[in-house]
């Protein structure tokens, strides 16, 4: 008898946890941002923006709307963002209205009319203060410029989420009650927004696992990149274990040449050998005025030519309409950005350190600290470049000190990917990398290879008859007196 | 996607045909060093002749009158047998002491005759002074000096010997020195081309077509064969070459040997070298010309061959270098890049390399030529005397293009002395 409610109860659990999956895979969460600026004031770096693109981490959709536009019940909206960047008089229909919502999260300044609106008894409204070193989150603590102004404002009774410390006390600026949470500052060019977006998995009732990983690119592998070196750092990323991932600059220009991959058949050779064992081969482009469109499908040609296929794209700025362009040719898309997104059907990988510096050992120091302070966000991904030119025992450090961090090295192999272009299809099946493609192989023009056997044939030649001359010298320097004499006085 | 430009068909052709060019040299170094062998071998065993013909030497003199006595006084210090050696010099139409210091040598030297041309008649060219002196001639056999010539003692004999030794020549020529090659670094340049030139084009196609030039001095003719084929040609001016290839043309052929040696003086300043070498290679020009049109009218295929090497010579090869130049400066200058690759430079390299130690064989022949400073020469030859070989040409081409739309006649430059 036991038995069979067991197995009804199963039953009915397992098609509840099917259903919920599906409906939670299939229905984004509406994510409804209310802005009263766009940067906060003397400041020039967008806090809407880079928000906007990072809520993508999420499986949500959104819409933004300038405060004083809202003409509209946010209850419609699973959740609420109010960024309250200036201290302003919010009117009651607003509060009214944003009392509706069914999940509201707060950020910085006027949360004070809010609480007084519906009725928080005890609040304490600080303001905008400065002076804390860092933010206290789970256990870590991570570093704050002292002049960062941290807006604080809290109810009596609220459940704190993280501090922040000024040497002598710990101040509440994440909290939550009821269905509001707090956030005293959000920030892109600080730690704020690690808490921010870590938070932000438990709101949105998104646990993703706790997974850190850094994707460590070898970076700049262009023409005039030498083979020699480029083997020897993927040799040392092997022996280290670290999944090879070269973005690769087909075409540069350099003192006013342009120079070509299929010029340095070295280089191909090392780039094909790491794709071989598994490397992810990741195509790049340097910052400038062309055409992005054609860019790509220019420098994907070039590369099917001489046989090399990438699954993914580097994108050299943080500008979104390159990555919408993008994200039509490349499932897997690196950019400049802070955290790992999904837009316009291509996972963004972020590119978040900064570049490193083989020249500078500050910058690394720098580097290995933000790593560290990237562990606070669960699902942490890591973007390293090193440049083909630095020294490889550099590369060994770098590893072993992100590896001692509690990071894993990301595998883009490993990911799904998809290429498409008119020419090119690269995609992963059956665990396996598939390239269809309707590119000519590069092959070399009758006459450049008929040069090429002419020069290769006339060295040796010249080789041989230079040596035969030489001899013929010695020969007659050793028997000056069978030469011709001066001859008879004039 | 790169793909191959005009600059590189442009490079491709210039290399092909310089390389052609270079990859002849080499075998004309190898059948030279031959010939050289060849003829360290063979000894002359006396200054005895089986017979002695009677030889006419014609020494055109042109305002010489700085190098013409001692011109003379070399030429009857030969040993040649006085009653068989007339030496005729024709004094054409000078203007400054030539006259005077011949007519003192006439009544030293009972074989000399002068013979003097007047304007009208003179003034016209080498050739025709030749013509002139040819008619007065009584010898079988015709011997041409220049005026600043020092021909060695056994010159004259030893051009007889090896006319007389095989009938199928119809002209034998010997080798020619610098006599002032140590008064600049031109002269010295000059002392190297004049070598090279002998030992690897001469003495080579000597070995290997049984081919010669006839280089305006130090030559001896049958003077029945020049009678027949109508003396030297007045309207060229490199009669030289333009009567070589008559003499082919009338089934003789030419010998180029060593032992039969002058010395000469050449240009001491750029600017006589120029005109000197300009007038060459108009002539030159004028003539590979006059003999393209009536190519197939030649009989000897080695003279064909011989005037096609030339054309080649004069209007491929220096037209590859031009291009090739010119795509290397604009190269430097960021404003061509060659998508054709190799290892270009190791070949350029290579080809120097190749260049000096042809050039240095060469010297390497004569005793007191082969030293380090004349090594140290050929490496900078290479970048500065060569170089100029193509400024000659081009002008030459462009004097030969300018005479052609106005129709003006070519005019003989004499080239001027420097010293005594």
């Amino acid at each position: 008898m036991w038995d069979k409610y067991l197995a009804i109860g199963l039953i009915i659990f397992i098609l509840t946890g099917i259903t919920n999956g599906l409906s939670h895979s299939k229905e984004k969460k509406d994510v409804l941002i209310i802005y009263e600026a766009k940067t906060r004031l003397g400041e020039s770096f967008s806090i809407l923006e880079p928000l906007e693109i990072y809520l993508h981490h999420f499986d949500v959709s959104i819409k933004s709307i300038y405060v004083e536009d809202l003409n509209f019940p946010v209850s419609n909206y699973d959740y609420v963002i109010y960024i309250g960047l200036q201290e302003r008089k919010l009117t009651k229909d607003i509060l009214e209205n944003l009392s509706k919502a069914k999940n509201l999260i707060w950020i910085e300044a006027n949360v004070g009319q809010y609480a007084e609106y519906i009725g928080w008894s005890n609040f304490k409204n600080y303001g905008y203060k400065t002076g804390y070193v860092s933010i206290i989150y789970k256990k870590e603590s991570v570093s704050i410029n002292l002049d960062i102004p941290i807006y604080v404002a809290y109810p009596k009774d609220r459940k704190d989420l993280s501090f922040l410390y000024d040497y002598t006390q710990k101040v509440p600026w994440v909290w939550t009650k009821g269905n509001l949470w707090y956030f005293g500052r959000l920030d892109f060019e600080d730690n704020s927004f690690l808490v921010f977006f870590d938070i932000l998995h438990d709101i949105f009732k998104e646990n993703h696992t706790e997974d850190r990983r850094i994707l460590l690119l070898l970076d700049e592998i262009n023409p005039l990149t030498s083979a020699e070196k480029l083997r020897e750092l993927i040799q040392s990323q092997c022996c280290e274990e670290v999944p090879i991932s070269l973005v690769i600059y087909p075409e540069i220009t350099h003192s006013r040449d342009t120079y070509y991959i299929e010029d340095n058949r070295k280089l191909i050779d090392v780039i094909k050998l790491a794709d071989e064992n598994d490397g992810a081969i990741i195509l790049g482009i340097p910052p400038n005025k062309e055409d992005i469109n054609e860019k790509i499908n220019r420098d994907l040609i070039a590369l099917a030519r001489v046989g090399i296929f990438p699954i993914a794209f580097s994108l050299p700025y943080p500008n979104m309409e390159g990555y919408d362009k993008a994200s039509r040719y490349f499932e897997i898309i690196l950019y400049r950005g802070l955290i790992g997104t999904k837009m316009s059907n291509a996972i963004g990988y972020p590119i978040n350190m900064d570049d490193y510096n083989p020249n500078n050992p500050t910058d690394y120091n720098l580097l290995v600290r933000r790593a560290k302070e990237f562990r606070i966000l669960r699902d942490a991904i890591l973007g390293i470049t090193f440049p083909s030119y630095a020294p490889t025992e550099n590369l060994r450090r770098l590893i072993n000190d992100i590896r001692a961090l509690g990071y894993d090295f990301l595998n883009l192999r490993g990911k799904d990917f998809y290429v498409e272009t008119s020419h090119i299809k690269v995609m992963k099946v059956d665990g396996k990398k598939v390239v269809i493609s309707n590119v000519p192989p590069l092959e070399k023009t009758f006459l450049q290879r008929i040069f090429e056997v002419f020069v290769n044939y006339l060295r040796l030649i010249l080789i041989i008859i230079v040596s035969l001359f030489t001899i013929i010298i010695f020969y007659l320097i050793k028997n000056k007196r069978k030469l011709y004499e001066m001859g008879e006085k004039k | 996607m790169k793909s191959l430009t005009f600059w590189d068909y442009a490079f491709v052709i210039s290399m092909a045909i310089v390389w052609f060019i270079l990859l002849y040299h080499i075998f004309l170094t190898i059948f030279g060093y031959r010939y050289f062998l060849k003829t360290q071998n063979s000894t002359l065993d006396s200054d005895e002749l089986p017979y002695y013909p009677k030889v006419t030497v014609l020494v055109p003199a042109h305002n010489e009158e700085r190098v013409i006595g001692n011109t003379v006084d070399a030429i009857m210090r030969s040993i040649y047998p006085k009653e068989k050696l007339e030496v005729i010099v024709i004094n054409d139409s000078s203007t400054d002491r030539t006259g005077e210091v011949l007519r003192e040598r006439a009544k030293r030297y009972s074989n000399l005759k002068v013979l003097e041309i007047k304007p009208l008649l003179g003034a016209k060219g080498k050739a025709n002074a030749l013509n002139q002196g040819l008619k007065l001639s009584s010898g079988d056999f015709i011997v041409v000096y220049d005026a600043d010539n020092t021909p060695e003692r056994r010159a004259i004999l030893n051009l007889v010997r090896f006319i007389l030794d095989d009938p199928n020549l119809g002209a034998v020529v010997g080798k020619f020195r610098t006599r002032n090659k140590d008064r600049s670094i031109l002269t010295r340049f000059i002392n190297i081309e004049t070598l090279s030139f002998q030992w690897l084009v001469q003495a080579s196609r000597n070995y290997l077509w049984g081919l010669a030039t006839i280089p305006g001095t130090n030559f001896i003719i049958r003077k029945e064969l020049l009678e027949k084929i109508g003396g030297w040609e007045t309207s060229s001016l490199t009669e030289d070459t333009e009567l070589t290839i008559r003499i082919y043309k009338s089934g003789y052929r030419i010998l180029w040997m060593p032992y039969a040696v002058t010395w000469e003086q050449e240009p001491e300043k750029l600017g006589i070298w120029f005109k000197q070498r300009t007038r060459w290679a108009r002539g030159n020009l004028a003539v590979i010309f006059t003999y393209l049109k009536n190519f197939f009218s030649l009989r000897d295929k080695k003279i064909m061959l011989d005037i096609l090497y030339f054309a080649y010579i004069y209007l491929l090869a220096f037209s590859g270098i031009v291009v090739s130049d010119t795509i290397f400066i604009l190269g430097l200058l960021g404003l061509v890049k060659l998508q054709i690759g190799g290892p270009l430079i190791l070949i350029w390299f290579l080809a120097y390399a190749l260049y000096i130690t042809e050039t240095y064989i060469s010297l390497g022949f004569e005793r007191g030529e082969g030293n380090l400073e004349n090594f140290l020469l050929i490496c900078l030859m290479y970048f500065t005397y060569c170089q100029l070989w193509l400024i000659v040409v081009i002008r030459a081409i462009y004097f030969s293009i300018r005479e052609r739309i106005t129709g003006k006649a070519l005019r003989w430059y004499k080239t001027e002395r420097s010293v005594s």
